[in-house]
């Protein structure tokens, strides 16, 4: 007796119950079920850190919307991630206002210090690169955004600076950051 | 959009100081477009309208003659008003529309001569219409990683000019669920979530409406030609009954492939995928080449003396002819006129009998309505029949009509039709009701207000029980819920349409169809019906049927009494799949003589004594009646290589050997002359091509190339450096580069204008964008009224004892499907679908494998297959339905279901993995033998029959 392994797995399988509420709760107060789709990657990914396939095809199928469409959604913001990411992503803004004040030699500074290029984690996981098209700082240019906090008026050294100091804090937290 | 093309919503439009009459019905792109003038435009499309993505389409618009600056709009997503002042010449509009393609043309690889778009290409058209041709990018491109999107769409993303075009076709268009746009800015692409066979029947449709090369024909480009080489003909689809027109190409014999030919009734600009793809089975390995059962006097050239020879001891005799839905209109009815009506079989049986004879009687009285007239729908109720798969061009037009809710609530905000993104915003989830009466799921499920999954039996009794609460008007209370709203709402709707079919090949069930119908029909004078056959010609085979048509028990039953003097049969184009093994016994066991016209070896053809080699509908000149009675013309890719020739030509040699008395015992040597020789014996022929011979001779014939192929005296270069005459064509195409105007030819071979290259062109040919064509010949139909046939009642088979409901994908329907390895390779793993309850009795689980016992109801015979069970959470009771592979389409009255051992699952997972090697073997080795054949390319003077060269 086999049992079929093509199908998926069942939404409440996967996902905690801790995740199911939350989705939904956002589902009850959408319009149709599909439209919390953005509420429920991110619901995942705080959860879990970022969307694998296994996640996207899971909240497709609970939200009964198709997995192209939702994929639509989470490659559209770039807030969500398709790729384990490390504990720091690093937003650094590459549109025209940054780019008219620095921004080149702002990204040199963090590749040559970290040693990755766009769309790439550290070895120790702790910091993952991308890029932005404006963080709405343009007057205080040029601009990365790391978490929640943004930070402005960036210089290479500035932006080292901030990099080591988390860097730092990490160690003596003596925290291992894992995947 | 407006179906009238007379439209008399003109107003007069200034287009660079020039006054135009240009309808208000459409945008102004359309309406510019309209007046033949060059626009360039890449989002909108004649039938998913505006969107304004692309901004490719931009001109100056000015307020009043005094307006010297004038400001840009986008012409597709701008209204035309009386007295509008417009120009696309003015160097601000014309500067803009350079930019756009500039801009797109950053990231477009520039890869032309390795891209099978290229020749025909509307990005390669669009370029040089706006004057860009200067290449000033110097950075990096973007690149994107393509998608294996299964056997016949091929993906090569970098050539994306993000027009959004295709996934508006796919998802908002087609209502295809595996297919989006991923990403932002400068990385947008369009594609599957992963990797695999797209799955909508209609995903063909992406080559032609992606304006680049994103999206091309895998199956071509394996064995590709340009465009401008192509030699191409206008034929119909032979696939299924709703008649698609199509345009086959070729180069050096052998055909390449299919594109759509514009028919606003019907096809309109999209195919179904098994029209599109499925035309290899021509170059099929099991194409029958040779005569059998004749010994030509000089080998390799058969002659009509050596074909009469062989016959002529049959003089006399007397034969059965069977003929086929698949086989022209003309060879069923030469055949049927040569051995008498009284030996002729529409090769239906008895049961198929009962309901075609109710199907004729059905079209006197109902027009049955064309794709274009089911789009105008607003309630659809479909009976027991999945469109998706039997008629898929029509499940797609029904898919519009769906649509027809959400227009309507935007035309009462005032906004038209054609904006589309407008029109999907404010209509959002809403949809024109759909119901469907089913026995299994079907792909229209998701888009339908209801979906009443019961046995074909209940659904008989519900059709009766509608019929009397109509008739009596009683109250609805036997009712349940979902069949009040669908009797109310038919009743509410303004353009009702029901479609129902013969797929269950249940007599009570069509006429209890018929019965509402015809009830119904009365009450509302606007409801339309149509009533699906199974093939390209079955609607021609009713207009042959009468009194005396024999069902194929009866002429088995002939062949098999020794008292009957019955000496053979002759089958026309006919594999008997309808046989069930007894009855294919029978046939092997008999003595008496068997002749086979067809194109590819089958289970008949293994039987027969004598077999002609058919031409298939590539190499073939005649006739296709589709499912409302529309009769239309196909004609010859490119010549046959002899012996191959078309039916009539064999029948007509037949005639002349076996039935030399016979009024229509005549050469022919042309289509027209065989129509001449009908219509002389038979004043109710209803092709009298005598009559048009007049106009044709006014109109040069129209070539079947292109004014610019290429390689015409190179190509036969091994074979001869003389430059070998064409072969000249018996019918109103020539096998030429050189000939008349497109623009005369009613059916066109394939579409080109100057500066508009793909098929896009086809607006050129319009009276007016998306309405009927220029030079549209009127459509001519069967005249059923004439027509007498009493047929007995039989008893029919008892829908009750049916028990197990078998989907039919329809990538496997037919003598014709089989001979596509690439369809083979579409199906998965055998599905079984149950109600809970079912599988809690059965005691089995869902999602495991189970061995399944069918026994058929007509004979008994049981087979054994091996499939996933799954749960249907909409199934109640006992209905069983499933997509089982090589079942063959019977009644199956028991169905034994029990959990599959280990070995049995492995055993079965072989066999699928041998099925799939041997596919793709016989893919592999099909594309080896067309390339070795196109170095020896067949020199042919004449395209008529034996002897003509
Ligand atoms: S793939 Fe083709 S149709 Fe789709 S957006 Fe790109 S160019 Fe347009
Ligand atoms: S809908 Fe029928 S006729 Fe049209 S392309 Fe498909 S199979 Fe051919
Ligand atoms: S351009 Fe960088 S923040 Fe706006
Ligand atoms: S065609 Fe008008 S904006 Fe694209």
């Amino acid at each position: 007796m086999e049992i079929i392994k093509t199908i998926t797995v069942h939404p409440k399988d996967y996902l905690t119950s801790q995740e199911l509420a939350e989705i939904d709760h956002e589902i009850s107060i959408m319009e149709t079920r599909e439209a919390a789709g953005i509420e429920a990657l991110k619901v995942v990914q705080a959860h879990r850190g970022w969307i694998s396939d296994e996640s996207l095809h899971v909240i497709a199928t609970y939200l009964r919307m198709s997995s192209a469409e939702l994929e639509g959604v989470a490659t559209f913001y770039n807030l969500i991630y398709r790729q384990p990411v490390g504990k720091y992503v690093i937003h650094l803004c590459d549109s025209v206002s940054c780019h008219l004040t620095g921004y080149q030699q702002v990204l040199n500074a963090i590749v040559q210090h970290l040693n990755i290029g766009y769309g790439q984690t550290t070895e120790d996981n702790l910091f993952t690169l991308l890029s932005n098209v404006c963080l709405g700082g343009c007057d205080k240019a040029p601009v990365m955004m790391i978490g929640k906090q943004h930070y402005e008026h960036l210089t290479p050294e500035k932006a080292v600076e901030i990099i080591t100091a988390l860097q730092n804090q990490n160690q003596n937290e003596n925290v291992e950051v894992e995947l | 959009m407006s179906d009238d093309n007379n439209t008399p919503n003109t107003v007069t439009v200034y287009i660079d100081d020039q006054p135009y009459q240009v309808s208000t019905d459409d945008n102004l792109l359309a309406g510019v477009l309209s007046q033949k003038l060059n626009l360039p435009y890449f989002c909108w499309h004649p039938s998913m309208g505006s969107v304004g993505a692309c901004r490719q389409c931009a001109v100056t618009q000015y307020q009043d003659e005094n307006d010297q600056r004038g400001r840009l709009v986008m012409a597709c997503t701008t209204p035309v008003t009386d007295g509008m002042r417009i120009s696309l010449k003015d160097s601000q509009s014309e500067t803009f529309r350079e930019q756009v393609i500039s801009a797109m043309m950053t990231n477009h690889p520039h890869d032309c001569p390795v891209c099978a778009e290229g020749g025909e290409c509307h990005l390669q058209d669009m370029t040089v219409m706006t004057g860009h041709s200067t290449r000033e990018y110097k950075g990096d491109k973007r690149t994107f990683v393509n998608q294996n999107l299964g056997e016949f769409v091929g993906h090569e993303m970098n050539r994306c000019i993000t027009c959004y075009r295709c996934v508006r076709y796919y998802k908002d268009y087609a209502g295809g669920t595996d297919f989006g746009v991923y990403g932002t800015s400068n990385k947008v692409c369009f594609g599957r979530q992963e990797e695999g066979q797209l799955e909508s029947e209609f995903s063909g449709n992406l080559i032609e409406v992606c304006p680049t090369g994103v999206f091309t024909n895998k199956l071509f480009s394996a064995h590709y030609t340009r465009k401008w080489d192509l030699q191409s003909a206008p034929s119909i689809c032979s696939f299924c009954s709703v008649g698609c027109n199509t345009s086959v190409g070729e180069r050096y014999g052998s055909v390449r492939r299919v594109m759509n030919r514009y028919n606003y009734d019907i096809n309109g600009y999209f195919l179904c995928d098994k029209g599109r793809f499925g035309i290899g089975f021509v170059n099929g390995l099991t194409r029958i080449r040779k005569t059998k059962g004749i010994s030509p006097q000089f080998p390799n050239k058969l002659s009509r003396l050596d074909v009469s020879k062989a016959l002529v001891h049959f003089k006399g005799k007397h034969f059965i002819g069977v003929g086929s839905a698949r086989a022209s209109f003309e060879a069923n009815y030469y055949l049927q006129q040569l051995v008498g009506k009284k030996q002729f079989s529409l090769g239906y049986s008895h049961n198929e009998m009962v309901f075609a004879e109710q199907h004729q009687q059905f079209l006197k009285h109902h027009k049955a309505p064309s794709l274009a007239e089911i789009e105008q729908s607003d309630f659809v109720l479909i009976i027991d029949e999945d469109i998706t798969q039997i008629a898929p061009r029509i499940a797609l037009s029904v898919r519009q009509a769906l649509r027809n809710a959400s227009i309507e609530q935007a035309e009462k905000l005032g906004v038209p039709s054609w904006q589309d993104s407008a029109v999907r915003t404010i209509g959002g989830n809403t949809l024109s009701p759909l119901y469907l009466l089913q026995s299994k799921a079907t792909k229209l499920d998701d888009v339908a207000e209801a979906v009443i999954l019961q046995k074909t039996q209940d659904t008989i009794e519900l059709l009766h029980l509608f019929t009397t609460l109509l008739q009596n008007n009683h109250e609805l209370s036997k009712l349940s819920d979902d069949n009040v709203s669908l009797l109310n709402k038919l009743l509410a709707a303004k353009k009702p349409l029901i479609v129902g079919g013969w797929s269950h090949q249940s007599s009570a069930l069509f006429s209890a169809t018929i019965e509402f119908i015809a009830v119904l029909s009365k009450a509302k004078h606007t409801l339309r019906a149509c009533l699906l056959p199974p093939e390209a010609n079955s609607i021609g085979q009713l207009a042959l049927m009468d009194e005396n048509s024999l069902s194929i028990e009866q002429v088995l039953y002939k062949v098999m009494d020794t008292e009957d003097e019955i000496d053979g049969l002759i089958l026309l184009e006919n594999d008997f799949a309808v046989l069930n093994d007894a009855q294919l016994n029978c046939l092997k066991e008999t003595d008496k003589t068997i002749i086979c016209l067809d194109h590819s070896d089958n289970q008949i053809t293994a039987l027969a004594d004598i077999i002609f080699p058919a031409a298939p509908i590539t190499e073939s000149d005649g006739h296709l009646v589709n499912y409302q009675g529309q009769i239309q013309a196909f004609y010859q890719v490119h010549p046959s290589v002899l012996p191959v020739q078309e039916s009539w030509r064999w029948l007509s040699l037949i005639a002349k050997a076996i039935y030399p008395k016979h009024a229509l015992a005549q050469e022919v040597d042309s289509l027209a002359e065989l129509h001449q020789l009908f219509f002389q014996q038979d004043a109710n022929w209803p092709l009298n091509t005598a009559a048009n011979a007049n106009d044709a001779k006014a109109i040069k014939a129209i070539a079947r190339e292109p004014h610019r192929a290429s390689g015409r005296t190179a190509k036969m270069a091994n074979i001869s450096v003389h430059e070998a005459k064409v072969s000249q064509s018996t019918d109103n195409y020539r096998f030429s580069m050189e000939g008349g105007d497109l623009n005369h030819a009613t059916e066109m071979p394939f579409t080109w204008s100057p500066g508009w290259n793909s098929n896009q062109s086809i607006h050129q040919f319009q009276r007016k964008v998306a309405g009927q064509l220029t030079h549209q010949a009127n459509a001519q139909f069967i005249d059923f009224t004439d027509i007498k046939r009493v047929i007995e009642p039989r008893t029919p088979l008892s829908e009750h004892q049916q028990c197990f409901y078998p989907q039919i994908p329809w990538h496997r329907s037919g003598l014709q499907s089989s001979l596509n390895p690439e369809f083979a390779l579409l199906h998965q793993v055998n599905k079984v679908f149950m109600s809970s309850t079912e599988i809690a009795k059965r005691q089995l689980m869902e999602n495991h494998w189970v061995s399944l016992e069918l026994t058929a109801a007509c004979t008994g015979e049981k087979r054994q297959y091996i499939a996933q069970l799954l749960l249907d959470e909409k199934l109640t009771g006992d209905l069983i339905y499933g997509d089982i592979d090589q079942l063959p389409d019977r009644i199956y009255s028991e169905v034994s279901v029990s959990i599959a051992s280990a070995q049995q699952v492995e055993s079965y997972q072989n066999r699928c993995q041998q099925l799939r090697q041997k596919a793709n073997q016989d893919k592999a080795l099909i594309l080896e033998k067309l390339k070795v054949q196109d170095a020896y390319i067949p020199i042919r003077l004449v395209s008529g029959g034996l002897d003509n060269a």
